[in-house]
């Protein structure tokens, strides 16, 4: 009996061209076909990631874009993972899906694909993804479920677009209906086309934080619909998590997760609008173990500035989200703009120097 | 502190690419594994009941440039794929590789029969099911095309490594882990 691997995931985007174009696409520009980094390539270089990181760990490729449906050989990208014995999920908009590539990734051993939504009405889908799109996103969700697939949900909380209780609401009733399997929250950040939009990002703390109540609230009413929040400052809220809530292991980086964009670079966070590295010129080994900014990272509670140096919980979140803050100040290392702990409440007994 | 790129009021959808028909064609299932897989069905319609594929498609593609993987005209059928997988075991998967991998034949008629000997040996009529999943049911040519990409994309020979993780799929559905989705 092999002993359980610890998961690492290599986000592989397969091109960045698409067939919407989302107002809050964090790719911006959407050009490249197919990544100039062939899958064969990546795999040479995950086994010599293996190597670094450790035979321990499971590799899990989640196969991105643009978006993913437009690659014709996807199914055969599917089949050369399978072969090396890695894990595979679908990251797409599910606007492109029909009953046969949706079977067809099922027999590839692609057991979950994950689904974009930006709210859980065809009014505020489809104003950030075009007229007529919730429909066709839910006739996706609906022919990967008749496919057999596994199907989660991807909302992007945009400030003062999606996240008023009633707007959260419409998407926990959807969840529900449509029987997802997860239902996982991020928040928008300035990166890519989101840096025309900074009315919807999160640049104070009060309104997030009243927005992760909220999102607490109605996992507690929903307790048949699984939710993730995939933010670092979920961690600061001070509530019992209803047990179909989860707050998930973010922040990824230096910690199981590498993204390799559709122009070869390697990112430690995909919404971290700053690269580690370029396939180009180094493999995933030398960036893992070699790259100074993804080192810096991983320690930055060093370096680290103003009231997240002092802060009593720095070691849970760490800061925050870098993603956060580089989008917002274009500075790393600063608090997350979304915190709402004022260094000022802290109490003086908690302070500690990091 | 960089500023406000663009004061933008709102979201604002982009103008989307009229549809069109989606790829209708297989592409992935080769003409050899095609025949083979003709001649079988044929051979096993006596004993089957499913019916010819249905070739309805969702228009989905916006433009000549974006066109969807496409792989068959079959017909889901949500219940082949776990029947099938829960069905193999190392030894039947082992057989099927044999066949692939040594004679490079894409028999899918061979690959049939094993299913179906050894498949009995798992429950009764479980052989004849699978062997009319693989062979008649309205999946057959998405599993048929499956075994055949992933033999074309292994190494000349094959590795331990490509072989194991293969007969492993065969036989449980999946490899890895990929019940979770931990990304961005």
């Amino acid at each position: 009996m092999s002993t359980p691997k610890k998961t690492f995931v290599i986000q592989y985007e397969v091109n960045d061209a698409c067939n919407l174009r989302c107002s809050h696409c964090y790719h911006g520009q959407k050009v490249i076909k197919e990544n100039p980094i062939s899958l064969k390539r990546l795999l040479d270089d995950i086994s010599g990631l293996k190597a670094v990181i450790g035979e321990d760990h499971q590799i899990t490729i989640c196969l991105s874009g643009g978006e993913a449906f437009l690659r014709k050989d996807l199914m055969n990208l599917a089949v050369q993972i399978m072969l090396k014995g890695h894990a595979c999920f679908v990251l797409t908009n599910g606007t492109l899906v029909t009953p046969d590539n949706a079977s067809s990734l099922l027999v590839r051993g692609v057991k979950l694909v994950r689904i974009s939504v930006d709210g859980g009405t065809a009014e505020l889908h489809d104003e950030i993804r075009g007229k007529g799109q919730f429909v066709k996103t839910l006739e996706g969700i609906r022919t990967f479920h008749e496919a057999g697939q596994q199907v989660s949900l991807s909302c992007t909380l945009m400030r003062g677009f999606n996240d008023s209780p009633e707007q959260l609401e419409s998407l926990f009733q959807l969840a529900r209906r449509e029987k997802i399997h997860k239902l996982n929250f991020f928040r928008m950040f300035a990166h890519g086309d989101g840096k025309e939009m900074p009315e919807h990002v999160y640049s104070e703390g009060t309104r997030f934080k009243a927005v992760l109540d909220k999102l607490w609230d109605l996992s507690a009413a929903y307790p048949d619909v699984r939710v993730v929040i995939k933010d670092p400052l979920a961690k600061n809220i001070e509530r019992a998590l209803p047990e179909n809530l989860h707050i998930d292991v973010c922040c990824y980086i230096r910690k199981n997760y590498l993204s390799v964009a559709a122009t070869g670079k390697v990112y430690a966070c995909r919404k971290l609008e700053k690269h580690v590295g370029d396939l180009f010129e180094n493999s995933l080994a030398e960036i893992w173990s070699d790259n100074p900014l993804l080192k810096q990272m991983d320690e930055r509670r060093e370096y680290m500035e103003g009231k997240c140096r002092t802060c009593p919980i720095n070691t849970e979140c760490k800061g925050g989200c870098l993603a956060a803050s580089y989008g917002q100040y274009g500075r790393l290392f600063v608090p997350d703009p979304a915190c709402w702990r004022e260094e000022e409440n802290l109490p003086e007994q908690e302070l500690v120097m990091v | 502190m960089p500023g406000p790129v663009n004061n933008r009021p709102t979201p604002q959808s982009q103008p989307i690419q009229s549809s069109g028909p989606a790829n209708n064609t297989a592409g992935t299932v080769g003409a050899a594994a095609g025949a083979a897989a003709a001649a079988v069905a044929a051979a096993a319609a006596a004993a089957a009941s499913a019916g010819p594929s249905d070739t309805a498609r969702v228009p989905v593609a916006p433009s000549a440039d974006f066109s969807p993987a496409s792989v068959s005209t079959s017909q889901t059928d949500p219940g082949n794929v776990a029947i099938m997988h829960a069905a193999l075991n190392d030894e039947t998967a082992g057989q099927i590789f044999d066949v692939l991998s040594d004679n490079q034949s894409n028999d899918f008629a061979q690959i049939a029969l094993i299913l179906k000997t050894e498949g009995n040996a798992l429950g009764e009529g479980k052989g004849q099911e699978i062997f009319q999943k693989l062979m008649v049911g309205k999946n057959k040519e998405q599993y048929q095309a499956m075994f055949q990409e992933a033999i074309s994309a292994m190494s000349s020979p094959p590795t331990a490594e490509e072989k194991a993780n293969f007969i492993q799929f065969l036989a449980e559905g999946t490899v890895g882990v990929s019940e979770d989705d931990p990304s961005c």
